[in-house]
Formats: structure tokens, sequence, C-alpha cells
């Protein structure tokens, strides 16, 4: 451990850059896209370059503006933030190369606005991973909800508003109870570093529940899922794929970090949770499964995705604990990636036919045949289908869950799988066959294509890097 | 130890199949020329591959993937048996299907998945652990779907989502067969006549006997044991090369060679008869044989007739595997091979007759070997074989399969075999009526041209090879380059001693 | 070296007469047909005990000459040769049937030097299934015919397979025994699965009912020899063997009887004259196997050439008054009657000599006498598709009738007391009884005006439950999917269930949790 940062500026550039970039789009209208684009580009560099940091020399911490916790503005880069941020910054990059072209040429009129709320989201996302502690958590937290709302509103009509409207309050409440629980915490530990009230052994309980339950809201955790999907679905295709590929995970990755660097509550809530997570892939698929619009059969396959992430929590227990914790990582990394590639496809499936509606497809196959590739790809990672990081996780989950002994979890982690294939297949294959005559379809650009089907393909990839990743998650848990 | 003949067996289809996905479909010479190298040079580096490990060299390719499991490419025999089987019919059918797609549309889509398809199953065939091998099973499922919806008529959509929701099901017990067997052993590759399993505790056999289950119910499913066979002649709508090959290697092979690994180089034939496991498995067998066949009887659709055929036939394969002992090991391995060219020889068929004749139902094939005579000829010496009429390869294969029923002491086996060779009598053998002895009723011309070729050539010169080998393997079966001799090698490695 | 060539040539020109008929459209010289199966007489004059071995052939495939081979080599060639002459004298057959008929004589040839089972079994199976294409020649009556025969010779082939698979797998028991017994039986129709044959024998073209009655239904009883072994319980099976036999020599002539169409009657009495040689093994089972092949063989020779000439007699159209074709038919059926003097009375007397019981011998031969008095009567009235084929007929007949004598010294050199028992007068006597009961016969049939046949053709086969009328199109063909239908439609309806998913998935948890619960 080392107090000192090699790298203060690289540290900061993630959140920074997106933060002036976005201020800057403000005032300036023109080169918006441009400027993202570029601005994405140092990101990612900067943020393989802190990964590279972490790799050799292990954790960083970083006192912003110099003052030191528990009063300042605490950073922190482990492992997995850098991880986090790298892939956040992949599918921003690619999430805004696909805008620049999308945009345009679909909904001009969202083009000027998409920008500063993208750009705001993004240095949410850096700041919630790099926060040490839960009052800097909240803070990115609630930028994160504000520019996510701001990305549900921007079609303007009348399902993007209350879909918004609805995500707000929810997000408001789940902020709410949220800090209150950090109140509470405070109150009972003296502090608000995670690791500091960890050492001092003393969570309250009712602390935790309640930031709990703020968190689930937030993350669209079932029961709490139900304004996700309006919400999701409303929002322009590249406000989508960062909704549901990334704002969920936020709340899942500080509920990840209070609960298991912490290593509070015993074994009843978990189960809880867990059954909770189950419910959730069941509902979510079958409500997926019955859909008639393409966004929101993608919309309630996260529902369902994010229940697989409630599964950690029975299953990170005693010997298995990090491989569970490492496979939900990867579960969360894999599905960002891919929920992306499809909400992006989808977006391609709306500028081709006019709309998304499933029983209205045929025949779009022969005319966008990359684009539903690209969809059936992601599929194949939500599925968990090897080699596939989704796979990774998977394996990772089941042998957790067969080796505590606990297999009533590997039946609901394989079924879904199934349910995921359903509802993939199901929309694929509503677009074969040939297309009545009255039926027009436009030809997607190529380059949007390649677009989503190379995050679609980087979700498949990472499968390859598990035996690179997994040791060091699972260190870091250790 | 060289990596690099693996990884270019696997290559050498997956490239030309990426490749050709980014053609447009004018270019038909560019991707008939890349098939077809592809497939040429598979069949080279297999041959190469074959004297390798005949001369004692061991290939190998191991990269890390997840923790105790690398991505692990090896050639020991019982791969190279099933990647020259792979390699040999992908080139025929590469040809037979270059010939029945003409003019039809999305080629390159169905190229570059064909490609896919052969490369997922070499890439099983060369697996060198359990996750290796799930990983291009799963590749073979998805690689597979495109090609049977194919047509994307309302019922090849149908026979796609059937296919996906068996299969996909099977990948996931599989799955969590391997993942059980992984918490109870660790680690593990596959290891000739098994071993690896040996240091597990006594007290937790039930585990392995669960794992076990689970292992070869996930692989069953797409070697269509009954119950889990009903995909299969869903599947049958897809074009007559996908039929060809999903029937005699891709897919179904997959499961039985997945059984096949379990059974031998992951428990042992030892352990999986200890534990049980290998009884039932060839009692589930032979009532597929059965099941099977007594389905077939009553299909009027050529094609599902064919089907119902490869879901009997499928499971001598893994009869021959359950049985304990080195000769019925033999009669099933060496039916891995036989099966696949009889059967490849008879969708070669039914697909002539499809393409040629607009023949799709045995009650419409009064004396069409008039018209046909070569194509039929090569269906009929295929289905010869299939009722085990000698000196044809399914002889061989029956032949050691009774006399290792007989010798594991399973004579209830001989009787499913003997049954079941009647019945392939009764569903083939009025079909070989209706062509050659029955007065031709089609309004196609009823002699043939002089001097012309009764179909395409590309689609009359893949059933007569596949014919001849049908022959070949049966009247050689006695020589050392036989796959019988193969198989004896097999045999030996899997029962030392 | 000549044992390779003379086998080799033997094997080889028949078999690569069929490919030519199958790669050439043109019409086949027909009259070379006969010349075919001439090397097999070149290969049955070599040394006995000669052999080939060929190890990368099939599963090590040896041929040669057994004691018995040379015998049968000489019958079947002769008997396809001579048909193969009547085959050219006719109308020109088709390229099917042409090349059936060499596949039937390669597979017919090959199993004869084939001393190893797989390639007997190999060859058998060929000459199975190409003799279908001699018995299924077009018409309706034909079709149903070869149906009944294919039927009952895939269950024997499939027999035979469990056979040699025990034997195989040196578990030489009773159920090999039974297998064998009963898998090779079908081709000389042993009771009760002789019922194909007369339909057969009797429907099918004439040359194709010659090679058939003549050399094909050989096949069975080289088998017999060949691959009974003492590992079996031949002396348990002894008595029932031979009563089976001798009850098919019997009540075969007895069936004949009662048909109408003379050729059937000639099936019937190939079913009873095979009965004689099932006999004789049962005999042998209870004491000396050795006697066996000599017996066996001659037996086999002079009924191929004299049923085989009673068939191309038959089917050869009498040319003047026809007084010689009439009076060779004559001298063949006194022949199968034991005839004192005839070949006929030669194998009667020697299966006296093997121990089968002489009262079951002479009421044997006075059934077989009253058979043929009935044959020579129907055989005067003019028979269908008759051809002039006089050479075939005239040399297959004196061929049949002088062979026998001509090869006894060859294959039994203690013979005079045979001869002896073979010309004496007394065995006149069974014949002169059935003349008389002819004569009773013939003429009550006149009073009672009976009407034949008074039992259909395949006599058990016809108590079998008859399937109901089949649908048709509106062209009179059958509406196979219609039939299919009906007769599966529980089965469907099973599949329909297994097929549907929650089914489907339901069995396969089940068969997980037998699976599992049931691994030991």
């Amino acid at each position: 451990m080392s107090d000192a940062v090699s790298a203060p500026w690289l540290m900061a550039a993630p959140v920074v850059l997106p933060l002036a970039a976005g201020l800057i789009s403000v005032v300036l209208p023109r080169g918006r896209a441009e400027l993202a684009v570029g601005v994405g580009a140092l990101i990612l560099i900067a943020s393989s370059a802190l990964l590279q940091t972490v790799t050799a020399s292990g954790t960083q911490f970083m006192a912003v503006g110099g003052w030191t916790p528990p009063l300042g503005i605490g950073w922190r880069l482990d492992f997995i933030a850098a991880l986090f941020l790298t892939v956040t910054a992949l599918i921003c990059l690619v999430v805004a190369l696909f805008a620049r072209g999308y945009l345009r040429r679909a909904l001009p009129a969202v083009d000027e606005r998409f920008w500063p709320p993208f750009l705001l989201l993004w240095a949410a996302l850096a700041a919630l991973y790099l926060s040490a502690d839960l009052f800097n958590l909240y803070v990115a937290l609630e930028l994160l909800t504000l520019a996510a709302v701001m990305l549900v509103t921007l079609e303007g009509n009348g399902a993007a508003l209350t879909g918004a409207m609805r995500y707000l309050l929810v997000a408001l409440a789940g902020s709410a109870a949220y800090l209150l629980g950090v109140a509470f915490l405070y109150q009972g530990a003296g502090t608000l570093d995670l690791a500091q009230a960890a050492a001092g052994g003393a969570v309250p309980a009712l602390a935790v529940a309640l930031m709990t339950a703020g968190l689930m809201a937030k993350g669209a955790l079932f029961p709490l899922h139900g304004w996700l999907p309006p919400a999701h679905a409303a929002a322009p295709a590249p406000g989508s794929a960062l909704l549901s590929g990334l704002v969920v995970k936020g709340a899942f990755y500080v509920l990840l970090r209070l609960w298991f660097e912490a290593e509070p509550i015993a074994g009843t809530t978990r189960q809880i949770l867990g059954l909770l997570g189950v419910l959730a892939i069941g509902w979510g698929a079958l409500l997926a499964l019955r859909q008639a619009r393409l966004k929101l059969v993608v919309a309630y396959s996260t529902v369902a995705q994010l229940g697989y992430l409630l599964l950690i929590f029975p299953l990170a227990e005693g010997a298995w604990r990090t491989a569970a914790l490492s496979g939900g990582l990867y579960l969360a990394l894999s599905h960002s990636m891919a929920k992306g590639a499809m909400f992006l496809s989808a977006g391609l499936v709306l500028y081709a036919a006019g709309h998304d509606r499933i029983a209205e497809l045929r025949g779009l196959a022969s005319r966008a045949p990359m684009t539903l590739f690209a969809f059936a790809l992601a599929g194949v990672t939500l599925m968990g289908l090897p080699p596939s990081g989704g796979f990774i996780a998977k394996w990772q989950l089941l042998t957790a869950a067969l080796g505590g002994g606990q297999w009533p979890w590997a039946v609901v982690l394989l079924a879904g799988s199934l349910l995921t294939a359903g509802y993939t297949f199901r929309a694929v294959a509503s677009t074969f066959g040939s297309a009545p005559a009255q039926r027009d379809f436009r030809t997607p650009p190529r380059s949007l294509e390649w677009l989503a089907l190379g995050l679609a393909l980087a979700a498949l990839g990472i499968g390859f890097l598990a035996a690179d990743w997994l040791p060091r998650l699972e260190a870091a848990f250790r | 130890m060289s990596g690099n003949l693996p990884l270019a067996i696997l290559l050498s289809s997956l490239l030309p199949g990426l490749a050709i996905f980014f053609l447009s479909e004018e270019r038909h010479q560019l991707r008939v020329a890349l098939n077809i190298s592809g497939a040429l040079l598979k069949v080279g580096l297999v041959a190469a591959a074959l004297f390798g490990v005949w001369q004692g060299q061991h290939y190998e390719m191991s990269l890390p993937l997840v923790p105790g499991y690398p991505f692990l490419l090896r050639l020991d025999p019982l791969a190279l048996l099933f990647v020259s089987l792979s390699a040999v019919l992908w080139l025929l059918t590469t040809i037979y299907a270059i010939g029945y797609l003409e003019e039809s549309p999305h080629r390159s889509r169905f190229f570059g998945f064909f490609s896919l398809c052969v490369s997922a199953t070499v890439g099983i065939a060369m697996a060198g652990n359990l996750v290796t091998l799930f990983i291009f099973y799963e590749l073979l499922t998805l690689a597979t779907y495109p090609l049977i919806v194919h047509r994307e008529t309302p019922q090849a959509i149908r026979a796609g989502r059937i296919y996906l929701a068996h299969a996909l099901g099977g990948g996931m017990v599989l799955l969590a067969g391997i993942a059980w067997l992984h918490t109870v052993a660790g680690p593990t590759e596959f290891a000739a006549a098994g071993g690896a399993l040996d240091h597990v505790d006594a007290e937790r056999r039930t585990d392995l006997l669960i794992a076990f289950a689970l292992l070869v119910a996930g692989f069953g499913v797409k070697a269509a044991l009954v119950p889990l066979h009903s995909w299969l002649p869903v599947a049958m709508v897809a074009p007559a090369p996908v039929s060809a090959l999903l029937h005699a290697v891709a897919v179904v092979k997959a499961g039985v060679f997945g059984i096949a690994r379990t059974v031998y180089d992951v428990f042992g034939p030892a352990l999986a008869h200890d534990l049980g496991g290998t009884e039932i498995l060839a009692g589930v067998a032979g009532a597929t044989i059965l099941w099977g066949s007594i389905q077939a009887l009553r299909q009027d659709d050529l094609k599902r007739r064919l089907a119902y055929s490869t879901v009997s036939q499928l499971s001598y394969i893994v009869l021959g595997v359950s049985l304990f002992g080195p000769v019925a090991t033999v009669g099933g391995l060496v039916h891995l091979v036989h099966q696949g060219v009889m059967k490849v020889t008879l969708f070669f068929g039914a697909g002539n007759l499809a393409e040629t004749l607009g023949l799709h139902r045995v009650s419409e094939l009064d004396g069409v070997g008039r018209r046909m005579p070569w194509t039929m000829g090569a269906f009929t010496l295929a289905a010869l074989g299939m009722m085990s009429v000698p000196p044809l390869a399914g002889f061989v294969s029956e032949w050691h399969l009774g006399l290792g029923a007989l010798e594991a002491g399973a004579p209830w086996a001989l009787a499913v075999l003997l049954v079941s060779s009647l019945l392939n009598a009764a569903y083939f053998l009025p079909v070989l009526h209706r062509v050659w002895f029955r007065a031709p009723a089609g309004p196609w011309q009823e002699q043939m041209p002089r001097m012309r070729l009764e179909t395409r050539l590309s689609l009359l010169v893949p059933p007569l090879a596949t014919a001849a080998l049908v022959v070949l393997f049966g009247l050689a079966a006695g020589s050392s380059l036989s796959p019988l001799a193969w198989v004896g090698l097999i045999s030996a490695q899997e029962y030392p001693g | 070296m000549s044992a390779t060539l003379w086998i080799g040539v033997a094997l080889l020109l028949p078999l690569a007469a069929a490919l030519v008929v199958l790669g050439r459209p043109r019409p086949a010289p027909v009259g070379l047909v006969p010349l075919v199966p001439l090397p097999a007489l070149g290969a049955a004059l070599l040394p006995p005990g000669s052999t080939v071995e060929l190890p990368f052939l099939l599963l090590g495939t040896q041929l040669g000459l057994d004691a018995a081979a040379p015998l049968f080599l000489l019958l079947t060639a002769l008997v396809w040769s001579a048909a193969g002459l009547f085959l050219a004298a006719g109308k020109r057959p088709n390229r099917r049937y042409l090349f059936c008929w060499f596949a039937a004589l390669t597979g017919n040839l090959g199993l004869v030097v084939a001393l190893d089972p797989i390639t007997f079994y190999a060859f058998f199976a060929l000459l199975t299934f190409a003799a279908y294409g001699l018995i299924a020649v077009g018409t309706e009556e034909s079709r149903r015919a070869g149906r009944l025969y294919l039927v009952l010779a895939l269950i024997g082939e499939a027999a035979i397979l469990a056979g040699f698979l025990l034997l195989a797998a040196g578990a030489a028991g009773g159920m090999a025994l039974a297998a064998l017994y009963f898998g090779l039986g079908v081709k000389h129709g042993v009771l009760p699965v002789h019922v194909w044959l007369p339909v057969a024998h009797g429907t099918a073209p004439t040359a194709s009912s010659a090679v058939l009655s003549g050399a094909i239904v050989k096949a069975g009883l080289l088998g017999w020899l060949r691959f009974f072994e003492t590992g079996m319980p031949l002396p348990d099976v002894a008595g029932a063997v031979t009563a089976a036999g001798l009850a098919a020599a019997v009540l075969g002539a007895v069936l004949g009887l009662t048909q109408r169409k003379p050729k059937m009657l000639l099936g019937y009495s190939t079913v009873s004259q095979m009965g004689l040689a099932t006999a004789a093994f049962g005999s042998a089972f209870a004491g000396s196997w050795a006697l066996l092949p000599p017996l066996v063989g001659l037996l086999a020779f002079h009924h191929a050439l004299v049923k085989g000439a009673l068939f191309l007699g038959l089917g050869t159209a009498p040319t003047g008054a026809g007084y010689v074709r009439m009076g060779l038919l004559g001298l063949l059926a006194l022949s199968l009657a034991a005839f004192p003097g005839s070949g006929g009375a030669l194998v009667k007397a020697w299966l006296g000599e093997v121990g089968v019981d002489g009262r079951w011998l002479t009421f044997s031969s006075m059934v077989t006498a009253l058979l043929m008095v009935r044959f020579i009567q129907l055989a005067r009235e003019p028979q269908p598709h008759a051809q002039p084929a006089g050479g075939a007929f005239g040399l297959l007949a004196v061929t049949g009738l002088a062979g026998p004598w001509l090869l006894l010294w060859q294959v039994n050199s203690g013979s005079a007391v045979l001869v002896g028992k073979a010309v004496a007068p007394a065995g006149v006597l069974p014949l002169l009884a059935a003349g008389v009961v002819a004569a009773i016969a013939w003429g009550a049939a006149q009073r009672s005006r009976l009407t034949l046949p008074l039992l259909p053709p395949g006599d058990i086969v016809n108590l079998l439950p008859r399937l109901p009328p089949l649908p048709r199109d509106e062209r009179g063909t059958v509406v196979e999917q219609h039939r299919l239908r009906v007769r599966t439609r529980r089965l469907a309806a099973w599949e329909r269930r297994l097929r549907s998913l929650p089914v489907t998935g339901l069995l396969l948890f089940g068969l997980l949790l037998i699976l599992a619960a049931t691994l030991r």
C-alpha cells in the first residue's frame, strides 16, 4: 500500500476529463460529438494505464485537494475500480462513436441535447468507482441519477417524461434511504470510510438495511425494478445502452463494496436476497418473453440479469466466497458490454424498421444481418455460453453453488440461461423470412453495425481474459 | 510436442468461415475457392496428424483460460478418429452444398456458419478437457441454428426453436455436470482409460454419480437419446447438406463423442462401470435403438424416416460405449465413422431426389431408380449398410457390437441389435422396393437421356464417394488402414492389459 | 496359387458380370449367361483342403474347399449354368433381373467356398437380397411372394448373425444351435418357416425357380454342415431334428398334393426332400458326424439337378407331340420317388444306412411318388410362359439322372452295399402302392368334382391375421402414409407426448433422478 499516488492526474483524468468536456459541450455546441470521442479515447488510455499501475504497485489512495478522510474527498483505486473504469471507458467510447453517427441520422432533435448528460454520467460513474467513503459515494450516485434521468427525458415525448419521472421518484426515495443509512452509520461507527467502519467492527444493522434498500431501488433490483423497463425503453438507444449497461451497475457496485468489504450480516438476509434474485430472474425473463417491443424485451432482460447479481449474496460464503464474488463482478462487466451491444442493435433495428414491434420485423434479417448477428451475439454472452465473459461468471457462480453444497442456486443459474435464450432467439427468429411487399426497411449504416458488433465481440472476448482477471479479482476480496 | 497442428486443423475451417461471412453474395468463385481450399487443407493436415500419431507423436496446444482449465487442444487417437471423419465428410458435404445451393439466397451466411459448425466439431474432437469441450459444444449449438433456419420458413423457424431449446437445455445440464465434477475432483484432463478421478474419496461417490448422470444427460440431448431426441426429426427441415452434416458428423456425433469421452477419458471404463452408470446408459441406448427404428417405420417423409433412423443408429454407438469391454468399444467407436458415411450417403440421396426431381415422400419414389440409378445405387448401398448387411460397413460395427454384448454378459443387447436390424430392413426395404421394383409413376422422364448426368456433377460425386467408403470400410475392415484398425488402437488404450 | 486363381475367377467373373450389367445401359449379351458359372467347375476340381487367406478383407477372409465344398460347387455351377441356358433361350430379361441373377450367383458360389463364418454370412446375405430380385419380377403376385420370402429370410439372417456371434464369443450352446438351425433352415424350408418356399418357387419365372429350388436352397444345408459344432448339444436334439425332418418330408408331399399349380407342387416337393436332408442331420447328431458331408452332398446334388430339371422341363414348350419332354419328366419324377436303380434310390438307401428310420423312408417314397404322379398329370397341360429350351432341360435332366452314380465312388468308397440296396426291386413296392392310391383317388375325384387347390399356397401363413385392406388413391396405388397412419396411430400419440417440451423437460429430469437414484 502506498499513500502517495504515482500519477495523481492520471487517476483524476477519468473524472475530470468528461466533466470538463461536459461543461464545454454545454457552452460550445459545435463538435461536441468529436470532443466526446476524443476525450473518450484519452480516458480509455488513462484507464488502461491505471490498470497497469494497480497491477504494478497495488492499491492507490489519493486525497483530493489534500484533505484526508474522514473529512475530505478520499479516492481509492484498487484492481476492481481500475477494471470498472476501463470497461466503462470502453463502453462509453463505443457509445459515443455510435451516438455520433446514430443520433444525426435517426434522432437529429436529440443530437444536441445528448452530449452534456452523457459526459456528466461518465464523470459520475468514474467518481463512483473511485470513491473511498460512503458520503462521496452518495454524491457520485446522485450525480449519476440526475444524468441518467436527463438521458431518459431526451426524446421529450410523453412516454419519456413519465418514465423519467417515475425513475426520478424511485431514485430519490432510494437516495433518501441511502443517505439515512449513511447517517446512522456515521453515528454508530464515527466514520464514513468503509474500511475504517469495518475495522471498527460496529456496523449498525439498521444502517446497512437502509443503504441496501436504497441501493436496490436505484439498481432496480427485484421487486423494486418497476421503473426500469419504461425508462430504459424510452431513452434513445445510446442512452439506453448506458442506462442498462452501466448506471444500474453503479448501484450494484456500491452494494457489493458495502457488503463484502465490511463483511457484515449473517445468513438469513443473504438467502432472502438470493431468493429475490431468483424471482428477478424468473420474472424478468418471463416478462421479456411476452413483450411486443424489442427495446422492452431488452429492458426486461436487464431486470432478469440483475437478479443474477443478487445470487452472489447467498453464494459468497466460506471457501467459495471469492469465487462467487469474482463471478459476480465478471457478470456485471460482461453484462455491461453485452447489454450495451444489445441496445445499440435494438437502436439500429429501430432505425431500419422505423419501429421496434417484434411482430412486424419479418424480413429484417436479410436487410440487416449484421445488426441481428450483433444482437444474437450479445445474447450469447447473456446466456452465459462459452467462451464469453458471461460463461466465466456463470462458471464461477456454479462452482461456488455446487462446491458450497447449495445446488438449488445452480439450477436457477442454468434455467435462467435457457430463459435468456428464449427471449433472445424469439426476437431474432421474428426477423427471418421474406418481408411483406408493403414493408420497407432501411439498411443500417455499416459503421454503426460494426460498433454494436464490436461491443458484443468484446463481451464475448473478455472470457479469454479470465485467466488473468479472475485471480486478481479474487485477491481483491481476500 | 507440437501445438501448431491442432491449431492449424481448427483454423483451416474457422478462418475461411469467418472470411466468407464478409463476402458479398455474388462472389461465388471466391467463396467456392475458400471453402474447397480450406476443406482440402484440413484433410491434408489431418492426414499428417494421423501419420504423426501413428508414429507416436504428441500434438498438444494449451492456452490459459479459466484457473485450472487451460484451453487445451490435443490430438489423441480418439480425437483423430472424429477429426478425420469430420474433415473428410466436410469436404464432400461442402462440394455437395455448393451444388445444392446454387442460386439460392444467403449463401455467404450459409457457408460461413457451415464452416463454423465444422470448426466447432473438430474443436470438440480435439478438446483436452471438459471446459474446452464445452466451449466448442455450445459454439456448435449456435453455429447450427442459422443452418437449420436457413430457409426461414415458419417450419424452419419452429425447428430452430425446438432445436435451440433442446440443445441449450442440454448444454446447461452439461455445464452443471462439469461444474459438479469440478467441485468434487478439482480440475481434470482427459486421459486414456480415465484415472483422473481415482483420487476422489469413496464417500464422494454419490457426487461422482450425479456428475456422471448430468454429463451423460447433457450430451444425450445432442446424441438424441430417447426421450431427448425430439429435436432431431424436426430439424430435418434444413437443406439436405445440413441434414447430412448434422446427422452424420456435426451435432449428433458431438453428443455421442462427448459420452464416449465421459465414459472413457473422464471416468475411465472401469470406474464408470463400477459406479453402475454405464449399465443404465446401455439400457437407455437399447430403448432408443428400438424406439427410433419403430418411429422410422411410420414416416412417409423420406428425410424424417432417415432422421428417426439416425436416432436409432446413434445409440448403437452409445451402446458400444456403455458396454464394458474392448470389443464393444471397437464396435461402438467404429460405428461413429461407419454410421457417418452411411447416413451422409442417405441424406445426399434424399437431397438429390428433392433437388433434382422434387421428391420428398417415400410414396412418391416409385421407379425412381431408373431415372437416377447412380444416386439410388449409392442410397441402396448405404441403406443395406444400415441393415448391417455384410460386407458393408454397418455389418462390421454390428458384428463387434454383438460380440461385445456377449462378452459383456449382456445378451439382451444382442437381441436389441438384431431386432433393430430387422426394423431397419422393415423401413428401408420398402423404399428400395419402390425405387427399383415399381413402375415409375412420376412426371419425370422415365429413362434418363443418354450421355447426360442424372443430376449436377457436384451432387453426384459426394454420394458416390461416400457409398464407396461404405463398401470399402466394410470390405477392407481387416486391413491395417481401416477405421476398424484405428479403433482397435483406441480400444487398446482405453482397456490397457 | 492355382487355388487363388480358380476361386478368384469363379467369384470375380459373376461379380464382374453383375457390375457390367449395372454399368452398361445397353442390353447385355445373354448368350454368355450360361458360361459365367463355369469356372466354378474348375474350382470344384481343386484338391480338397485348398485355402486362400485374405486377412485384409472383411474381418479376415478365408476361402477354400472343405470336404463338402466340391460337390456343392459342382451342383451350383451346373444348375446355374443350365438355368442360364434356359434364360438365354427365352425372352430377353431386363437389366434388373440380370443384375440380381449375377449377384445371386456370386453369393451362391461365394458361400460355398467361404470357410469363415463372416465371409459365409456376407455371401449368404448377398444371395438373400439378390434372390428377391429373382422372385419379385413385377406382377402383384410375385411381389407378394417376394415380400413373404424377404421377411422370413431377413429374420433368418438375424438369427444366423446371432448364431455366429455366439460361436465367436465361445458360447456354442443350445442358443447358437437353435439360431443356426432356424436361421439357415429358412433357406431350405425347415418347418415351420417353410411357408415362403412353395409360394416363391411357385410364382417365380422358370429360370428363377430352377436356381432357387436347385441351387439356392442348398445354401442352408451347407451352412449346417460347416458350422454346427461339437460344442453344441447336438445329441440332445437329434430326435427332435430327425422328427422335424421326417415330418417335413411327409407333410411337404401331402401339402403339395393339395395344390393346383404344378410349380407350387414342385416347391412343396422341395420342402419334402429337404426334410429328408434334415432327418439325415438328426441321425448324424446322434451317431457319426463324419458320414454326413458326403451323404448330404450327394443328396443335395441329386435333388438340385433333378428339381432344377423338373422346373426347366415344366417351363419348356413341348416340341412335336412332346413325348421326349414327358419321358424325361417321368424319369426325373421316378428318380425323385426313389425308383430302384435311380439316383433317388441311392440317396434313400444311404439315408437308411446312417440310421434314418426305413419305414418312414418308405412312406415318404410313397407320398413322393403320389405327388409325382399328380405332377406328371398336371405337367401334361400346357404351361403359361413356356418357351422352347430343350437343350437346357435335357442337359440338366441327363446329368441329374446319371450324376449320382458317377459321383458315388468319388464320395463313398465302401458303396457296394449301398448299390445293392439301391437297385433292390423291393423299392418298387411303395411306388406301386402310390400308383394304386392315385388311381383310386383319380376315380374318386372324377365323381366328386373336387376343386383344387384345397389349401392356398403357403398353407399356415394364411392363418396369420389379415391386415385391413389398404387405402388406395384414384390410380389404385396404395397410399403409403395412410396405411402407416392407420397402423401406428397410438405410436404417434406417444411420440407426440414425448415431443412436447414440458414432457421432455420432465423426462429429462426424471431420467436424471433415475440415474442418480439407481447409481450404486
